[in-house]
């Protein structure tokens, strides 16, 4: 067989260069630390990487929204501890003033007590989220949710909620739990309660048995309150629960795409390496050869 | 003795020649195109006076080396590769843009999705309703820009394909003068050797622009013809070929054969090899199909946020204003169409939009929808008609029969895309509409959902639904007629006024629940937990975003992976036809080394027959003399 020389020449060359572009590959691989780098490196693996990117990003949102949820539940969760500690205060001021035997003067004091624990509640039911909303903002307060009265609620009982895969509330409804506790016979606001205590309290005139009814039917309504806002902890605790184990999915979600994501699009280190040391030993080879065989000419022995 | 004298001259003279040839072909051993030469030689017999000695050697011609059949398949060959190797290279651009998941489509609209979740966690913050407005922005500006490369690639392809137009013609008309000169050659002694590889090698530079088959006739000269046989060079007369827009589609470029006459005739682009077609097909089909693609997910993301926004209210509780503007679609007409038709188009469901423009017909009695990504007809016996997402209609004028339009659809929705709020206050976050039990409820019925379809005169009127037993109610309010004596059962839904309630829950008597205008909008997220929860939701032609752009993603790495593969067989195929080429035609310089050699040594014989000549006629008059 015969061969042409410019051919030959051409044909040396050129496996040169295809050695010298696969050296390149192999070392841009290792350098980028990707295996798919463009779609056409694997069709298949770029279109699942897309996807895994965007779960990705989802499960970073959600997480974003999550942690936010978290941090009104836990506001929400002190607000009802503190909200509850103020009432066992106002009941045990109630029944140190039910007594038969508190004077007039002691009952002075006690109902500036409850005036100021009645205050300390009114702050609590008012408390701002820190988000530039409250705690009990029902669906939306842009005022604090509870009147002066404590009787009116502003916003629209019920809660705004927050998240996609886990929805969660991330407020409560000051309705349900000041304004208009559910008793047996209907609703009653605990500031009301509160203030019909104090009311019977302040007035020298009020006779002994009035006060202990009064106070003694307030009593009740704290106890019910107390309960109420039990309920209610109840409630956020068992959601701060659901949601410390969504975080842990979610966690768990991400770790198992990030390998999926390497598996698919990341370089295996050690075969790319000994790829870039073949092709940098047949590069060498190509190369010695050519040179090798091109200085090869019969006119040099002619 | 003059015998003798001639025998040995003849061979000089045919070794001498022989040394001229290898010197030539030592001389274009590297020139493109050249056949090596070998002198043919005969014995130059005639009948001596003692019988047959012969009259020594004839150098009767030189001729070229070479197997038409190898330089046919080289030819051939050629033409698939370079058709291989334009779109692969086109395709390896496009497949650039895609490169970056980071900065690509999916990858904004999951960044607008999740500005999205910090909405509905502060509502009232402006910083996080910016923050949705700028990414809606990204991703309008990702798609556009996006949509503007990939018209790049298509004007630079088509640029490409002027080029190689131009190349082409001046291949033919080199052909035909080199036809001519070889027609005129004819008959003078020898065959124009240089010539014929001149014109061989340009025949296999023509097939790298497009296929083109030849013909030898009886005096030399060669027709070249395309694959479908039109012709292109007779004896010394070329055609041109030109490059035009499509009469249906103008932004469609054909390559036409310029006939004698005038008159011309288009190459289908499937059959036209070399690099026209590579190019043709890169620039007609794959960026069509990026583009179509890229315009339906854009439509569908910018009409359903459209449309989710003007389901809500923004801060100042007015209905929320569209978020996206679009490229519109538009319907143009054939240039060859003889009706006054003038049509339009409008989206009338953007999420059933399909990756397709459309071609439109007229056949004097229907109208044929041909959806050109897959084929798929639609016909019609009037207008206007909804097409798959697409309302089209008849404007002004009337069809005539065998009239044609193209129906820009998808490919026309990207190039337009902007973002258009830029008030933070204007992203309508707040659903119209809000409910709430009454504070006096004994039972504990509630509202387990309530959505919007659409903002009605009525949305924001409050309705009542008051229980007159645990399992009956009334409702009043405008817009609902007053209904009374409903029978309930938990998770049923009632609808009015553009909303949709469900009731859950164990009611008592007495029992209210009132579905009201929301009271604070600025502190309201449920819209835009809505449209957050856009991001999973298969809106686009039934599947998600984010699916829509793996697909568009995939398709561009296959379609690049096969033609890279297509590329590299068609390479190896005319590699082995050129090596198969080399090895009849190409030089060998060791071989032309070894040649000369010999050549020499026979010129050197041959110079001593004649020496041996002159020795005896020099004896042979040194003895007469004596």
């Amino acid at each position: 067989m015969r061969i042409g020389t410019a051919y030959a020449q051409q044909a040396a060359l050129d496996g040169i260069m295809e050695r010298q572009s696969q050296q390149f590959d192999a070392y841009q691989q290792l350098g980028s630390g990707k295996r798919v780098s463009r779609p056409s490196d694997d069709p298949v693996a770029a279109a699942e990487a897309e996807r895994i990117r965007s779960r990705e990003a989802r499960i970073e949102t959600e997480k974003r929204s999550t942690s936010h949820v978290q941090q009104m539940l836990a506001g929400a969760d002190s607000a009802l501890g503190d909200a509850t500690e103020v009432l066992q205060q106002i009941r045990e001021t109630l029944l140190e003033a039910g007594r038969p035997v508190a004077s007039s003067g002691d009952r002075a004091s006690y109902a500036a007590a409850l005036r100021m624990a009645r205050e300390q509640l009114m702050s609590v039911a008012n408390r701002a989220d820190g988000t530039g909303g409250f705690i009990f903002g029902g669906q939306g307060a842009t005022g604090a949710p509870v009147a002066p009265s404590g009787t009116a609620y502003a916003p629209l009982a019920g809660a705004r909620q927050v998240g996609q895969e886990l929805v969660s509330p991330v407020t409560l409804d000051g309705r349900e739990n000041f304004t208009a506790v559910r008793t047996s016979s209907g609703t009653q606001s605990i500031f009301a309660q509160i203030d019909a205590a104090i009311a019977v309290l302040e007035n020298p005139a009020t006779p002994g048995t009035t006060i202990t009814s009064t106070v003694g039917g307030v009593i009740d309504s704290v106890d019910l309150s107390i309960d109420r806002l039990g309920t209610t902890r109840t409630i956020v605790g068992e959601r701060m629960q659901a949601v410390d184990a969504h975080v842990q999915g979610l966690d768990s979600g991400s770790i198992a795409n990030q390998a999926r994501l390497s598996e698919l699009v990341d370089v295996d280190f050690a075969r790319a390496a000994s790829k870039l040391s073949n092709s940098q030993t047949s590069y060498e080879a190509a190369l010695r050869s050519y040179a090798q065989i091109s200085k090869l000419s019969l006119f040099d022995f002619i | 003795m003059s015998d003798l004298m001639r025998i040995g001259s003849s061979a000089m003279s045919a070794a001498y020649a022989q040394l001229q040839t290898s010197g030539q072909n030592i001389s274009n051993a590297n020139t493109p195109g050249y056949v090596r030469r070998e002198v043919v030689l005969q014995e130059a017999g005639s009948q001596g006076p003692s019988g047959y000695i012969g009259r020594g050697v004839d150098a009767v011609a030189v001729q070229r080396v070479y197997d038409q059949f190898l330089v046919r398949e080289s030819a051939s060959s050629r033409s698939s590769a370079a058709q291989d190797t334009a779109r692969s290279d086109g395709l390896k651009r496009l497949d650039h843009l895609f490169g970056d998941s980071e900065t690509g489509i999916g990858a904004s609209f999951d960044a607008m999705v999740s500005a999205l979740a910090d909405v509905t966690a502060r509502p009232g913050e402006p910083s996080a309703r910016a923050a949705v407005l700028a990414r809606a922005e990204t991703f309008a500006s990702r798609a556009a820009g996006l949509d503007a490369r990939l018209l790049e690639l298509r004007d630079s392809a088509q640029g490409r394909m002027q080029n190689e137009i131009g190349r082409a013609n001046d291949m033919l008309g080199s052909l035909a003068a080199l036809n001519q000169r070889i027609g005129d050659a004819r008959g003078a002694s020898g065959a124009p050797n240089g010539l014929l590889d001149q014109r061989d090698k340009l025949l296999a530079d023509l097939n790298g622009v497009l296929k083109a088959n030849a013909t030898i006739s009886q005096d030399g000269t060669i027709s070249i013809y395309s694959q479908r046989g039109e012709s292109l060079v007779v004896g010394g007369k070329a055609s041109r070929l030109t490059l035009s827009g499509d009469l249906l589609d103008p932004s469609r470029l054909n390559v036409s054969v310029v006939r004698s006459n005038g008159t011309q005739l288009r190459l289908d682009a499937t059959d036209l090899g070399g690099s026209l077609a590579g190019l043709s097909r890169f620039a007609n089909e794959d960026i069509d199909a990026a583009r179509n693609r890229l315009g339906q997910l854009t439509a569908s993301v910018a009409t359903r946020f459209n449309d989710q926004q003007a389901r809500g209210l923004d801060v100042l509780g007015i209905a929320g204003r569209p978020m996206f503007a679009l490229g519109t679609p538009t319907v143009s007409g054939a240039t060859d169409n003889t009706g006054t038709a003038q049509f339009s188009a409008q989206i009338t469901d953007g999420t059933a939009l399909k990756a397709s423009d459309y071609e439109l017909s007229f056949d004097g009695l229907d109208y044929t929808f041909k959806r050109l990504s897959d084929g798929v007809l639609q016909t019609f016996p009037s207008m206007p008609q909804v097409v798959d997402g697409l309302s089209v209609s008849l404007g002004t004028g009337t069809p005539a029969a065998g009239d044609r339009f193209v129906v820009r659809s998808a490919s026309a929705f990207a190039a337009g895309t902007r973002a258009l709020l830029t008030n933070p206050n204007t992203l309508a976050a707040a659903m119209p509409v809000a409910s709430e039990t009454g504070a006096a409820n004994t039972g504990d019925l509630y509202a387990a959902a309530l959505d919007l379809t659409a903002i009605g005169p009525n949305t924001g009127q409050t309705v009542t639904i008051t229980f007159t037993g645990p399992g009956t109610f009334d409702i009043s309010g405008p817009g609902t007629g007053n209904p009374t004596g409903l029978a309930y059962t938990p998770g049923m839904q009632l609808s009015y006024n553009g909303w949709n309630l469900t009731l859950d829950g164990a009611p008592a008597a007495g029992d209210t629940l009132r579905v009201l205008a929301t009271p604070n909008p600025a502190s309201d997220n449920r819209n835009a937990r809505a449209m957050q929860a856009l991001g999973d939701t298969a809106f686009v032609d039934g599947a998600k975003v984010i699916d829509r752009y793996a697909e568009l993603v995939g398709d561009v790495g296959t379609r690049t992976q096969s033609a890279g593969a297509a590329k590299d067989m068609s390479m190896r195929l005319y590699d082995d036809a050129e090596r198969a080429r080399s090895e009849m035609s190409g030089v060998n310089l060791d071989e032309e080394a070894a040649r000369m050699l010999q050549y020499q040594q026979a010129y050197q014989a041959a110079a001593k027959v004649i020496a041996t000549a002159n020795e005896m006629f020099r004896a042979l008059l040194d003895a007469a003399g004596r």
